[in-house]
Formats: structure tokens, C-alpha cells, sequence
């Protein structure tokens, strides 16, 4: 319980502090922001990223864990960056690399913190514990938070809980709220809406009305992701929108009707909606593209030396232009009528009830049985598709089987909550590890194929010199490289995915019956 | 910063006001058997905790020398300490034993304090020796003079002189100041209760010499 009624340290110091003597009370203050990304990675991690004038000019920055102790610190000189991958080398871009990985940082508004602190004394003058008063207040909105601690410390902590205790005993309230700062995380960073991965529990439910919901939650995902692109959080944000677009896509594939397509009026309503996501999935493509050739272009740069670093740097540059100017596209689609009509009518089809999603033979067959005709449909192709590639298929074959094994994963994904998760973890497991080899082998080969593009616009353009040049040239043959040897995976993982067993496992979820679910 | 009072005389242990006790003793310290972050006590200064000194600490030497590799024990207590510490202090007894040789064995440097008396640089050298005999070529040696009464010719004549045989030497002289010894009535450091003495002022600057050094 936190405390209702604010009483001044001092009156809590004396009533507590037993036979230690407490000091007089401190009272500092500090300005200070917050940093976070954007889904609380930092504050889920138990720490939080504190940034302050610093004295000599730039901010410090200093990552600190739930007790108040500095992990890493350094100081910032220029414009914030927005990701760990663009600190300067040292213990906080470590610290924080692993924390955050590649999302971005959000600063929140500045926000005022007072504390007032008292040490409680031993006979001999030693400070056994700290009574700790601390109030966070955010300076645009007023919104504040405030906690008492008994700060523990160490070697001394059975004083602290009997301090703590004594608390609790004369006011009611337990002494070990949450640090203000840490309590402002969901105002400071609310809860996006939305989830990434919806998936159904009945799988005997009709496919309507049970789709409805996941399809609801994807799209309150895709509303929220696309005001996290238009203010361009970081990447993850789109490719939260396009994997909640994809999911979308997938279970609206699931539900088209086999004999006439176009029949009802549900139907017709539900083949809109397939071409409005099929346009959001290409006005989106473009952004995405160039900000996984970003990425590469870090990762590329993390590899080698610093040298060969600096010389890259045009490629950066121009990636970083080429990307702005397609985010500018974006953004216009994303704010156009047509997105926003779109989106508008889409959720009044979802908000319709029940009733409305019972038009059509497809929506009124159990979700299980159209999942598994589905699911079957699905792992045939790719066996067929699979077995049919040699060392010399092209590109495209992989690339074929790559989207394939992508809607299987997506449809057995939706049902993974309707069936034993002992049956549907394995064959999930397997198919990602698959998907993840022909990931590999493609996006490298379009990476590869697109920076020898990027090489010759920048070399006609003149925006790259010859040394920058034949690094670009470089790091393409060391993505072909790299596709190679994923290239040379591909067989022995995609080997037992086409095993009998395995496709026995595929047709057990596929034939799955109501109430076999977790 | 963790310090690590094993002088059995606890001084730094009496001036941070801690009890001059380690649960389990010096066997406790020495055996591995309990967790060294057990025995550590904050002190009243932030980010500067302390193991105490402990009587028993007066047998150490024996307890070592019960124990395997006795001259690399103390390294390997500390190893778990690494990645919470960014310095730890090892205040021994004024000696040269055994417990000496494993600090020496544990340390990337050694700070050695020094009257400036004929005395007090025949114990340096007998240090230095007793490093190149060890084969300790990486421990650094970083002595500095400590209660120096340039009104005294003594002093004055040691402390310019030292430097010329000794480039290891730090550049910085802690001087004479019945100040220092309130640290005993005060129980707490210089810089707390008369930051702006000459005293307080030499050992800041020592201690940035030292750090610069460490790297």
C-alpha cells in the first residue's frame, strides 16, 4: 500500500527511528529526463536511463538499476542519439546494446525530482539505513509520484527491514513503493495498444466471430504502429506494423470463401479489406527495405575496422537520404484519407458483433477445421516446393518456398493457444528455424543486389569516391558470402521439415479437435 | 571503491565508524568458504563500502599459510569483487609477511606512504627488492611522502632528493597537519570535515595521480 497522507520526514524519521538518531533532513533537487524505448524495455529491465545538464557542457547520461545505483554512465556531446548503436564506445552503449537492442530511445519532458533524506545513526555515529523521501514531477503536465524507502545498506539490512517494519506498524503503509521515476514509466510511456500476435483459445469456435477478435487486436496494433512510424520511433515500429499487417492478411486469406469467393456480402467486405492490406503492405514495403539495409550497413560497419568505418560513411549518409525520402512517402500514406477511410470502415466491419461475421460458409465453420485445411494445404506446398530445390534452383524458388512457410508459421500460430502447446512447440520451433535460413539467403542476396545499386547511383552521382566504392563492393561480397553459407544450410534444415514424422506432427495440429488445448 | 582493512589495529575501520568484526574471522576471510560480499559494510560515503578490520586478522599469516597457493589466496577471493568495484583498497599492517606477499600477489599497484626518514626508505628498498625477488615486475610501485615538515632540513633535503633515484615516485607530499589526526576524533575523512586544509587538498591530488596512473 502506498502512503495516502504525506507526512513530513521528519515526523516519520521520529517515529520510527527506534534508538538510532537521525540526522537533520536534506532536502536536494534535480532536473532530469527519462529515456526509454517506446515498449519500456529499460523500465521492464528493472533500470531506468537518467539524463542531465551536465557541467561541462552536453548531458550526462547514467543508467540506473531499481536500487538507485549507477550501472554505467557517460557523457553526450551533440544531438541525443536515438540508438545504443550510436553512443560512443564504453560500458553504457554495452549495457544498454543489451538492454534495448536496436529500438530507439524516447526521451520524456523534463521532470522535476525533490528528495529529502535522513541518515538514521548508531550510538557510535555510524548510518545504519537512510530514510529517503522522494517526489517526481513532470514539468508540462504536472502529473507526479512520490515514495518514502528505507534505503538499506550493506552489511546493515536487518536495520532497514526493522525500520521498515516500525513504518508499516505506525502508518499503514509498506516503505518499499516503487522509486517516483520509475512509477512515472506508464504515463511517461504509455501502453501502445494492440498486440503483435493475437491468437484464438476455442478452436471450435465459429471462424467469424472468434477471427473477429484477433483481427480487432491486430488492428488496434496496426493503428498504434502507424502513429509510432509517422513519428518515427525507430524501426521497429514498422516492422511491428507490417508483421501486424501480414498476420491480418493471413487470416483473411483463411476465411475466403473456397466455392464462390465473392458470394456474400461478408465476403465482399472481407475481399475490401484484403485489397486495403495488400496496399498497405506495399506502401510500406519500401521504408522497410532501406531500413533493413541500415541495419546491415551497422552491422557491416561493428565488423570492420574503424578505417574501413569512416570510408563507409557516404553509404550511411546516402541510405539515411534514400530512407527519409521514402519515411516522407510513408508518413503522406499513412495520413491520406484513404488509409484513414480505410482503417475507419475496417473497425466498424470489426465492431459489428457477432451476428455480422456469420455471413459466409467460411465464417461459420469452426476455426480449428479451417485452420487445419489450411495448415495441410499449406505444409503440401511447401514439401512440394522444398523437395523441388537443387543447388541450382534460382533465387526465386527459395524465395517461393520462404513466403509459403510464412503463412503456414502465421496460421498455426493463430490456433497455438487451441492446441497442446507440447505438439504445436515443436513444429513451431522447426519452421522458424527454417524460415530463419531462408530469411537469411534472401535478404542477403537483396541487400548484396541493392548496394551494388545504391554502389552506381553514388558513383554517378558522385557522392562516393573510389575508396567508398570498392568498400560498398566489399560488403556486397561479403553478403554474398554470407548467403552462400546460408545458402549451404538450407538442406539439412529443411530436411526433417519434409520427414513423414514431421508432417504427421503438421497433420496431428491440422486435425486437432476442440478442447485439446491447453 | 571497496577498501579491505587487514590491519588487525582496524584504524580505517575505526575511522568509518564500522565494528572492527568479520563474521567468521580471518578464517572466514581466508578460507573461501563464505561469500566475501557477506562481509562487506557500507560506509557513511557513497559509493565506498568496507570490510572490516577483525583482532583475529592479527593471526592471518597463519591462516594463509594453512591454506593452498597461501601468496595467490587473496587474488582469488577478490576475482568475484572485479566486476562490482572499479578500485579496491588493500590497507595492510606495516609490515613485510606473508599476508604482505599475497597483497603484493593480488595487487596492480602498491601505494607505499613514506615518512621522509632514512628509516622509512630502507623499508622501500627492502620492498623493491622483495618484488624483484617475487618477480612481480607488473606490480607498480607508487610511493609518495606523507607528514612532511618542510621546516624540518631532514625532510626537506629526503623529499628532493627521492625523485632523482625513484621516477615511480608520485609528485604529490602530503604535509604535516594536526588536521589528519582529527580524523580520529572526527571517525571520518578529511575531506568531509575540513575540505578546504592544505592535507585535504594533497590527498585529493594524490588520488588523482594514482588514478591517472592506474588508467
Amino acid at each position: 500500500m502506498e502512503p495516502t497522507v504525506v507526512t513530513p520526514l521528519a515526523a516519520i524519521a521520529d517515529a520510527v527511528r527506534g534508538s538510532f538518531a537521525a540526522d537533520r533532513i536534506e532536502v536536494t533537487g534535480r532536473r532530469l529526463r527519462l529515456l526509454d524505448t517506446v515498449d519500456r524495455r529499460l523500465t521492464d529491465s528493472g533500470g531506468r536511463l537518467e539524463v542531465e545538464a551536465s557541467d561541462g557542457g552536453g548531458e550526462r547520461w547514467r543508467l540506473v538499476d531499481a536500487d538507485g545505483r549507477v550501472r554505467a554512465e557517460a557523457t553526450i556531446r551533440g544531438p541525443a542519439p536515438k540508438l545504443a548503436d550510436d553512443l560512443p564506445d564504453g560500458p553504457l552503449r554495452q549495457a544498454l546494446e543489451k538492454a534495448i537492442s536496436i529500438r530507439g530511445l524516447v526521451a520524456s519532458p523534463w521532470i522535476a525530482l525533490t528528495e529529502h533524506s535522513t541518515a538514521l545513526r548508531d550510538a557510535a555515529g555510524k548510518t545504519r539505513c537512510r530514510l529517503v523521501a522522494r517526489t517526481a514531477q513532470v514539468e508540462t503536465t504536472g502529473e507526479q509520484r512520490s515514495a518514502v524507502r528505507v534505503e538499506a545498506l550493506k552489511g546493515y539490512r536487518r536495520e532497514a527491514k526493522s525500520v521498515a517494519e516500525r513504518v508499516t506498524r505506525r502508518f499503514g503503509w509498506t516503505p518499499a513503493a516503487p522509486d517516483p521515476l520509475t512509477a512515472l514509466a506508464p504515463i511517461l510511456w504509455p501502453e501502445r495498444g494492440g498486440t503483435a500476435d493475437p491468437a484464438v483459445s476455442d478452436i471450435a469456435q465459429p471462424a467469424g466471430p472468434g477471427l473477429r477478435l484477433v483481427l480487432r487486436a491486430l488492428l488496434d496494433a496496426i493503428e498504434a504502429r502507424s502513429r509510432g512510424v509517422i513519428a518515427d520511433i525507430d524501426d521497429e515500429e514498422l516492422h511491428e506494423l507490417r508483421v501486424a499487417i501480414r498476420r491480418t492478411r493471413s487470416i483473411l486469406a483463411l476465411l475466403r470463401s473456397r466455392r464462390r469467393p465473392t458470394a456474400s456480402a461478408a465476403d465482399r467486405t472481407l475481399e475490401r479489406a484484403r485489397a486495403t492490406f495488400a496496399w498497405l503492405g506495399q506502401v510500406t514495403g519500401p521504408t522497410r527495405d532501406l531500413d533493413v539495409h541500415i541495419l546491415a550497413w551497422r552491422a557491416h560497419r561493428r565488423r570492420t575496422s574503424a578505417e574501413q568505418a569512416a570510408i563507409l560513411e557516404p553509404l550511411g549518409r546516402y541510405l539515411a537520404a534514400e530512407r527519409a525520402a521514402a519515411h516522407a512517402g510513408l508518413v503522406r500514406a499513412l495520413r491520406s484519407r484513404r488509409f484513414r477511410t480505410a482503417l475507419a470502415r475496417w473497425r466498424a466491419v470489426l465492431d459489428a458483433g457477432d451476428q455480422a461475421w456469420t455471413g459466409s460458409e467460411a465464417l461459420r465453420r469452426p476455426i480449428g477445421e479451417l485452420a487445419g485445411h489450411r495448415i495441410r494445404k499449406l505444409y503440401r506446398r511447401a514439401v512440394r516446393e522444398g523437395t523441388a530445390i537443387t543447388a541450382d534452383s534460382p533465387a526465386e524458388a527459395l524465395h517461393a518456398l520462404r513466403k509459403t512457410m510464412k503463412k503456414l508459421r502465421y496460421v498455426v500460430e493463430i490456433i497455438r493457444h487451441g492446441v497442446p502447446a507440447d505438439r504445436v512447440r515443436p513444429v513451431l520451433r522447426r519452421l522458424r528455424a527454417l524460415q530463419q535460413v531462408l530469411g537469411d539467403v534472401q535478404d542477403m542476396e537483396v541487400q548484396a543486389d541493392a548496394l551494388r545499386r545504391f554502389g552506381l547511383a553514388m558513383g554517378e552521382t558522385g557522392l562516393a569516391g573510389p575508396a567508398t566504392l570498392m568498400a560498398i563492393g566489399a560488403q556486397a561480397e561479403d553478403l554474398e558470402f554470407r548467403r552462400a553459407e546460408a545458402r549451404d544450410r538450407f538442406a539439412a534444415v529443411f530436411a526433417p521439415v519434409a520427414k513423414r514424422k514431421f508432417g504427421d506432427k503438421v497433420r496431428a495440429l491440422a486435425g486437432a479437435k476442440a478442447g485439446d488445448g491447453a | 571503491m571497496l577498501v579491505i582493512d587487514l590491519d588487525p589495529q582496524a584504524a580505517a575501520t575505526f575511522y568509518f565508524r564500522v565494528k572492527p568484526k568479520v563474521k567468521g574471522g580471518g578464517k572466514g576471510l581466508v578460507s573461501g568458504k563464505r561469500d566475501l560480499d557477506d562481509l562487506i559494510k557500507a560506509t557513511d560515503h557513497e559509493r565506498l563500502d568496507l570490510i572490516p578490520a577483525d583482532f583475529s586478522f592479527r593471526n592471518l599469516d597463519l591462516m594463509l599459510d594453512a591454506e593452498k597457493k597461501s601468496k595467490k589466496r587473496l587474488a582469488k577471493l577478490l576475482k568475484p569483487l572485479a566486476g562490482d568495484y572499479d578500485v579496491i583498497v588493500l590497507d595492510c599492517p606495516p609490515s613485510v609477511s606473508l599476508v604482505s606477499e599475497a597483497v603484493f600477489h593480488a595487487a596492480d599497484a602498491l601505494v607505499v606512504p613514506l615518512i621522509p626518514t632514512t628509516l622509512s626508505l630502507r623499508t622501500y628498498q627492502q620492498l623493491q627488492v622483495f618484488r624483484d625477488e617475487e618477480k612481480l615486475a607488473d606490480l607498480a610501485l607508487m610511493p609518495f611522502f606523507s607528514m612532511v615538515d618542510r621546516r624540518k632540513s631532514l625532510h626537506r633535503e629526503v623529499v628532493d632528493r627521492f625523485p632523482e633515484d625513484h621516477p615511480e615516485a608520485l609528485g604529490v607530499q602530503v604535509p604535516y597537519a594536526s588536521v589528519v589526526e582529527r580524523m580520529g576524533t572526527e571517525r571520518a575523512p578529511l575531506a568531509t570535515f575540513a575540505p578546504r586544509s592544505a592535507a585535504a587538498a594533497a590527498y585529493a591530488a594524490l588520488w588523482s595521480e594514482i588514478a591517472r596512473r592506474l588508467g
